[in-house]
């Protein structure tokens, strides 16, 4: 028994030493909105307060952050990126008590790498032309490494293809003034409002071409994703590119399982009920297989102790 | 002759100088869709107190001496006696877009005026190519095609909430629009629909075929269309349900791309700031660029006057390099003949089409603009019979209530001259009706409480 607890404490001691290191990574938050930016933003269209206000907050790079993190080959992969904290913009923005304005505060996140151009065929940074990376709500904890959420679908056309990009790039944009971040503007002076609309209180086609929206609502509850706890809204983030050509991420990179215009799962943002803001990506292989290993010694610890009052 | 003869006299003669010296000054902004039917009504307004050169005087910017190039200047002023006010009326125009003209009249950007002085030595003839000397100042009226409420303008100078005049009573005719595509269209390309306006407003550019639903037509077309001071703009986005506020993917012609005469050789999406370096440099510069929303974005400004795009819509445009408005290194398109569609008033399409520029029917519609002197023109309302029963019955809806806005209040010479400007059969219906510009609110048989909104009949 003596061994077993020692052996349990090593196993955990190693657990916690492999989230202090490479599972949660402490990212510098982003400065201010770039082209091709993740932004997150926050609309309170049916709330009491701050209806006419939205909050953005950019993310970093939708390639150099996110889609890294999904790399294998990458340094990043896998980690779990703290993005920020934006609990004082939401406070000015919907009030101290944003947390309590369940299924009334939505948010959501979009950007887009490559050309806009429905006539553009080049590849950047190894996105095709009209490449996006938009979110879809989580339904619920699920389990880390695997999305939750309804999927993501672009158009076929190559000029409904640019309409979507260049209405992403122009609604980040008309958030960000280029200097703070996070950012707070009055609805009237930005266009995610109309590019993320409201139908019968929920999110409509987003962008023109997004149906049901990219956004989601505040739970009433929160709830518990790999080390992330408290977590108030929980968005998973997909890539979707038009064309899966030579030099594209996905075949350079050797990864499966991407289909064109078919959202790609990448990871999770979360928001935790102190404005924490993290992204948490699909874990490597390894990290998974001390996640088994730490539930098979679970396992065998509560068969252990049913064997001995047996 | 007594003391008190003289003092009379006297005072007779004081009474008569300071009479004789009075000066009113009106000062308009706005729409440039409605300049023409605006400027034709102050012209006939004056030419009835008596002869130009006589009784009146007036100089423009725009190219020439003739009326046809005075409606069509940006900035004219007028010195005269106008009908109803004691003394010399001044009239000052400087057209820069419904929405910046609401925006100047709000206090919050100053439109460029010529000076009164640039009427130099008076003389009988209209004299045009004047551009100076200039100043900029607050005017006290606007023309708009669109309501204030389709504006962004909610706030003056000072940033105190503003509401324009005659809030509620401001419409004093009916603006007419056409679709529009540029010289060497083809005859297959007739029409465009509220929908696939949309689309192509949204992507930028769509096959030809989209239009004509003939897969063979494989040409691209262009969207191409103003910024986002002109009500014009908020007209036809209002008009298709796309939102006025809401960005768009408009291709503005480069300043190399229209160095041949009568022809366009490269475009660009329209680069943030409304121009670029190098090959990206457009031919209308930074003032391209949309900045009333605060949407200055790639793709989203245009043509700050409606002029410029007339003027491009009457090119030819077989062999065209297509920028992205970012990269100059990399066209998109290099040496492919391309189409361009547009939206614009009669009375510039008017000015197009005689140029080589073709019309296209509007959700299976459309209206020719025509001059007072063809004879198939009804009524010298500027359209045939049939078209002018299309616009007042509803059924062409490419129309939208012009506005004429103004600031604080009135003096009582400037309530003289809006009333003699809109009342009914006063200047302003005077100008609609020589210049395609519209119809007369009394002709309508339909009506529409916003833009854009859905048309009842009367």
């Amino acid at each position: 028994m003596k061994l077993f607890k020692t052996r349990l404490r090593a196993l955990a001691i190693a657990l916690a030493a492999l989230t202090g290191s490479s599972v949660v990574a402490n990212a510098a938050p982003d400065t201010a909105y770039n082209t091709n930016d993740l932004m997150l933003f926050f609309q309170n269209p049916a709330g009491t307060v701050g209806t006419d206000q939205v909050v953005g907050f950019s993310l970093g790079s939708t390639w150099d952050v996110f889609r890294r993190a999904a790399t294998p080959s990458d340094s990043t992969f896998g980690d779990t990126i703290n993005l920020g904290n934006i609990n004082a913009a939401l406070t000015t923005a919907y009030g101290a008590d944003w947390t309590s304005f369940s299924s009334s505060i939505f948010a959501g996140a979009a950007g887009q790498n490559g050309n806009t151009s429905g006539l553009s065929s080049a590849t950047s940074n190894q996105d095709y032309a009209r490449t996006v990376y938009v979110t879809k709500p989580r339904t619920g904890a699920g389990s880390v490494g695997s999305s939750n959420s309804s999927s993501v679908t672009i158009p076929g056309a190559t000029t409904a293809q640019g309409s979507l990009a260049s209405n992403i790039s122009g609604s980040n944009a008309s958030i960000a003034d280029g200097v703070g971040n996070p950012q707070q503007q009055g609805i009237a002076n930005t266009v995610i409002d109309e590019n993320n609309p409201f139908f019968a209180g929920n999110p409509s086609t987003a962008y023109g071409q997004i149906s049901g929206g990219v956004m989601g609502a505040l739970n009433s509850t929160t709830y518990s994703l790999g080390s992330i706890s408290n977590i108030v809204l929980a968005l998973d983030l997909y890539r979707a590119t038009p064309v899966l050509d030579a030099s594209g991420w996905q075949n350079i990179n050797g990864i499966s399982g991407v289909v064109a215009r078919e959202g790609y799962y990448l990871g999770t943002i979360t928001l935790s009920s102190n404005g924490e803001v993290n992204f948490v990506a699909v874990p490597e292989p390894s990290t998974y297989g001390l996640l088994a290993l730490a539930g098979a010694v679970v396992f065998l610890s509560v068969r252990r102790r049913k064997a001995q009052q047996a | 002759m007594t003391i008190k003869h003289l003092l009379t006299g006297a005072l007779a003669l004081g009474i008569g100088s300071t009479a004789f010296a009075q000066t009113t000054e009106i000062t308009i902004t706005g729409a440039t869709a409605f300049r023409q039917a605006t400027m034709r009504g102050i012209y006939e307004a004056y030419l009835s107190e008596g002869a130009l050169g006589t009784s009146f005087n007036v100089a423009h910017n725009f190219t020439g001496n003739n009326l046809s190039q005075l409606i069509a200047s940006n900035r004219a002023v007028f010195s005269g006696k106008f009908p109803g006010i004691t003394g010399t009326t001044i009239i000052r125009t400087s057209f820069n877009g419904s929405t910046e003209g609401l925006n100047g009249i709000a206090g919050n950007n100053n439109p460029v005026f010529l000076q009164v002085s640039a009427l130099g030595t008076p003389g009988a003839n209209i004299l045009g190519g004047v551009s100076g000397p200039t100043e900029t100042l607050r005017p006290k009226f606007s023309f708009s095609d669109v309501f204030q409420s389709t504006s962004p303008i909610t706030t003056d100078l000072n940033g105190d909430p503003i509401t324009l005049q005659p809030a509620g009573a401001s419409a004093v005719g009916v603006v007419t629009f056409t679709m529009v595509a540029n010289e060497g269209a083809p005859a297959a390309f007739t029409n465009a629909t509220q929908q696939q306006c949309s689309a192509l407003w949204s992507s930028g550019f769509a096959p030809l075929s989209l239009f004509t639903g003939n897969p063979a037509d494989t040409t691209f077309v262009f969207a191409t269309g103003r910024n986002d001071g002109s009500g014009t703009r908020s007209a036809y986005l209002t008009e298709w349900q796309f939102g006025a506020a809401n960005l768009v993917n408009q291709y503005v012609a480069t300043a190399a791309g229209v160095t041949v005469s009568g022809q366009i050789t490269a475009i660009t999406l329209v680069p943030v700031g409304g121009t670029g370096a190098g090959a990206l440099a457009t031919s209308g510069g930074a003032s391209n660029a949309s900045t009333l929303w605060g949407n200055d974005v790639l793709g989203n400004g245009g043509y700050s006057s409606s002029s410029a795009l007339r003027d491009h819509m009457a090119r030819t445009t077989a062999s065209v390099t297509v920028y992205d408005g970012a990269d100059a290194g990399s066209p998109l398109l290099e040496g492919e003949a391309i189409l361009l569609l547009t939206w614009l008033s009669t009375a510039d399409a008017r000015n197009a089409v005689s140029a080589g520029a073709k019309l296209i029917n509007y959700n299976g519609y459309g209206v020719v603009p025509r001059a007072t002197t063809d004879p198939l023109d009804f009524n010298d309302t500027g359209f045939s019979e049939e078209d002018f029963n299309k616009i007042i019955s509803g059924a062409y809806s490419a129309w939208s209530y012009q506005h004429l806005y103004h600031w604080g209040t009135l003096s009582a010479n400037e309530t003289i001259w809006r009333n003699q400007m809109t009342a009914s059969g006063g200047w302003i219906e005077d100008g609609l009706q020589l210049t395609a510009n519209g119809v007369r609110s009394s002709d309508m048989l339909a009506e529409r409480s916003d833009d854009g909104f859905p048309i009842f009949a009367q």
